[in-house]
């Protein structure tokens, strides 16, 4: 992975979209989870598990998109080589 | 790994103080180190130490205190964006003559070379936006 990208809401994916490597992956947190009812594309999606929930998403997640714990985003930390977080 | 944070949400507007206040706590547990959290524009009101939680809510500033006395980790508040909302420890109430240190004493007023500097120190630096 190169670099994570941090989405915390609808409106900041479409700075992010364009910009995505294959490599990259995407973390949707706090209301950019309401983006992973949906299909992406770009590289490879994780939300935040507690926000879905917060949220009643559960049962609305798209398949490729992978729920992540906050021990899974520490993860995703280490594993890239830098983070870039998104506003709108 | 050595992680520094950047919070620019204040607390209960943003969800960005408690999910990095989370992410925080989850680094630790995992054996990870936070070398600073800089609290930055609406960030800085995390710091306020009058503040009381509902008791049915969490209480974010008390979190982020506990952090910082339990873990050792340092809590760095812009001064520039600090000043501006009344977040003052002893040191600015005795610059500015007012009536009040606001800030909670674990955390630290500072200028925005510590933002740079946490950059540089850390392996990793993660900002929790608005």
């Amino acid at each position: 992975m190169a670099t994570l990208h941090l989405v915390n809401k609808p409106a900041a994916w479409e700075g992010c979209h364009p910009l995505l490597d294959a490599q990259d992956a995407v973390l949707l947190i706090e209301d950019g989870v309401y983006l992973a009812q949906q299909a992406l594309s770009g590289a490879t999606f994780y939300a935040l598990e507690p926000d879905i929930r917060a949220r009643g998403l559960s049962q609305r997640i798209h398949t490729n998109i992978r729920p992540a714990s906050f021990d899974d985003f520490v993860g995703l930390v280490e594993g890239c080589q830098r983070v870039v977080t998104w506003s709108a | 790994m050595v992680i520094s944070i950047a919070v620019h949400g204040a607390p209960y507007a943003s969800a960005g103080s408690r999910t990095a206040l989370r992410f925080a706590e989850s680094a630790l547990r995992l054996g990870h180190r936070i070398h600073r959290v800089f609290f930055y524009h609406d960030g800085v009101l995390a710091a306020a130490g009058q503040g009381v939680a509902p008791q049915d809510e969490e209480d974010l500033h008390a979190g982020w205190v506990r952090l910082g006395e339990s873990h050792g980790v340092e809590l760095a508040v812009c001064i520039a964006n600090a000043l501006k909302r009344g977040m003052l420890d002893e040191a600015e109430r005795d610059r500015y003559e007012k009536d009040a240190a606001t800030a909670h004493p674990a955390f630290t007023i500072v200028g925005l070379g510590q933002l740079i500097e946490a950059m540089t120190a850390a392996d990793r630096f993660v900002t929790f936006a608005a």
